[in-house]
């Protein structure tokens, strides 16, 4: 939790900062007017008619989120120069859409997947198994919901200086957020994303550059560090470098099975589309996490010594110092919150708008495949409310760290790659096949929590086990 | 796209970016321990082959823009 008691902002600035945020509302009402026709694939997939800029700026808002902004300079604080492993953990992601996202849409386009669980069903037939692909992705999502709830409400005590309590700012953004997101679904999240990216990407450049401006960049951070603690300038042992290898993997199996990214891979206007915007999509770490990154390391330059807890706001400290040094004014100090703000919120409306979809898709729709299209639109919109307050709740209640959250949600996720990547791929994988691999995990996962190994991120080392049992399945199937 | 030839790529670059062969921080690259200096340009050269990758081998079936 953040300590300082002063405001990042003014009441002027307060003020700004709220009338953008009831603007998306404007926005979403928009995107309802805009609606074509009262389906699930027009409110979950805009009606998979998402043009190049959008596409590009609702991925890049969706992928960018609190966790870049607050946690990953908050991890950059505690682990040194080790955190750059974050720039190709986000990079590893754009490496799997660039086999997988090609042959997917194509198949979405033919077969008119909704959720990323309809491909799942599509490829094995089986409703179990479908089920427990769309449970993995529910409670990865729940859990990235929570991530940002928790951000979102670091910022707005550290923007009033505590005069909008935690509490009070997570549930008043969230109510927002609900609002647009059920008056025009991915139409209203997708408008609103393409705001948002906008102002993310203009915010993290901004900042960089009067950091660099103002500190000195690399060689400050390096100087400053040196002095107070020497030990984060060490290379990694073998165990970090594995480490490092196993949260790349996290990203490459991980963030790219995010369902709201497979979503807006269905939403593409064309392929072309889709190819130019993930073309782009694979330099935003570079200007994203890099830039982040070097903002936790500046906070560890100027600030050592800050526990776990108030490491997480490291980004805020750093705003704090440029504004009292006088290099940064009212306007850009707004620039940079409005950022992380809408960072926060385009990944908490996508993230909640795939749990519905998933709800309404794949759990309800599946089990009563007569509902009409707008009644299964109506009970999305009433389930995106029931999920919100429901993570609004936790996200007040839980004390674990932003970090910490990110893993166990990409360690949940990461069980849905087999699925995706062999299934497209072998054509002769069978359904046994999926259902060893899921056993496999449990078991395999269990083990290591019991013996507690910490080396590997314990659900990379499943998912790895369980694709060599699945693999060893194929070739047993191809020898009969 | 050959996604076995992309696999292969994509995974050797992406498996070079962990800064395997540092063995302290004593080294110097440009002003910074050599390891940090290897992983942020492993990490450009990794998005730049993504880059590479994307415009020679994804052939859109449906390019109608």
């Amino acid at each position: 939790m953040i300590q300082n008691d002063s405001a990042l902002l003014g009441p002027g600035g307060i003020a700004f900062l709220g009338l953008y945020v009831l603007s998306l509302i404007l926005i979403g009402w928009l995107g309802k007017k805009a609606r074509a026709e009262n389906s699930l694939s027009d409110f979950y997939l805009a009606g998979r008619g998402m043009s190049m800029s959008v596409l590009f700026l609702t991925l890049y808002a969706t992928q960018y989120s609190g966790n870049t902004l607050i946690g990953f300079a908050g991890r950059a604080y505690r682990e040194g120069f080790h955190a750059l492993v974050l720039v190709t953990l986000l990079s590893g992601a754009v490496g799997a859409f660039i086999l997988y996202a090609p042959k997917l849409y194509r198949l979405s386009r033919k077969f008119n997947f909704i959720t990323p669980a309809d491909f799942i069903h599509h490829r094995f037939n089986d409703n179990k198994l479908t089920f427990f692909a769309a449970c993995l992705c529910l409670m990865a999502l729940a859990n990235y919901v929570l991530t940002n709830l928790k951000a979102i409400g670091y910022i707005v005590v550290a923007v009033t200086g505590g005069a909008i309590p935690f509490a009070y700012g997570v549930i008043a953004l969230s109510l927002v957020m609900v609002i647009y997101e059920t008056l025009g679904g991915m139409r209203s999240v997708a408008w609103t994303d393409a705001l948002q990216g906008s102002i993310l990407m203009v915010g993290i450049l901004t900042i960089f550059i009067t950091i660099q401006g103002e500190y000195g960049g690399f060689a400050f951070i390096y100087d400053q560090i040196q002095i107070a603690d020497p030990s984060k300038l060490i290379s990694p042992t073998f165990t970090q470098k594995l480490t490092w290898f196993s949260t790349v993997c996290l990203g490459f199996f991980g963030i790219s099975l995010y369902p709201h990214a497979v979503q807006r891979i269905y939403s593409a206007r064309s392929e072309r589309t889709l190819k130019r915007s993930i073309q782009v999509m694979a330099f935003m770490p570079l200007v994203t996490t890099l830039f982040m990154v070097l903002v936790g390391l500046t906070a560890l330059a100027l600030f050592p010594g800050l526990d776990r807890q108030s490491s997480e706001g490291a980004t805020l400290l750093v705003l704090k110092d440029l504004s009292a040094r006088g290099a940064i004014g009212t306007s850009m100090m707004v620039l940079f919150l409005s950022a992380t703000i809408a960072a926060i919120m385009s990944t908490v409306d996508s993230a909640l708008l795939s749990m519905s979809s998933i709800i309404t898709k794949d759990f309800y729709a599946r089990l009563k495949p007569n509902s009409r299209q707008a009644y299964l639109t109506r009970l999305g919109k009433i389930i995106s409310w029931a999920i919100m307050a429901l993570s609004v709740y936790l996200a007040i209640a839980l004390p674990q760290t932003i970090w910490r959250l990110l893993e166990i949600k990409l360690e949940l996720l990461i069980q849905v790659a087999p699925a995706f990547f062999l299934g497209l791929y072998l054509k002769d994988l069978f359904l046994k096949a999926s259902i060893t691999h899921y056993g496999k995990v449990f078991e395999i996962y269990h083990l290591h929590r019991i013996n507690n190994i910490q080396i590997l991120h314990t659900k990379v080392v499943n998912a790895l086990v369980s694709k060599l049992v699945l693999i060893q399945y194929f070739l047993f199937q191809v020898q009969q | 796209m050959i996604p076995k030839k992309i696999l292969l790529i994509t995974w050797f670059a992406l498996v070079l970016t962990v800064p395997w062969w540092f063995l302290d921080g004593n080294t110097q690259w440009f002003g910074l321990p050599a390891w940090v200096t290897y992983a942020v340009f492993s990490a450009i050269t990794y998005s730049c082959i993504l880059g590479w990758i994307i415009q020679k081998y994804w052939h859109p079936e449906d390019d109608t823009e």
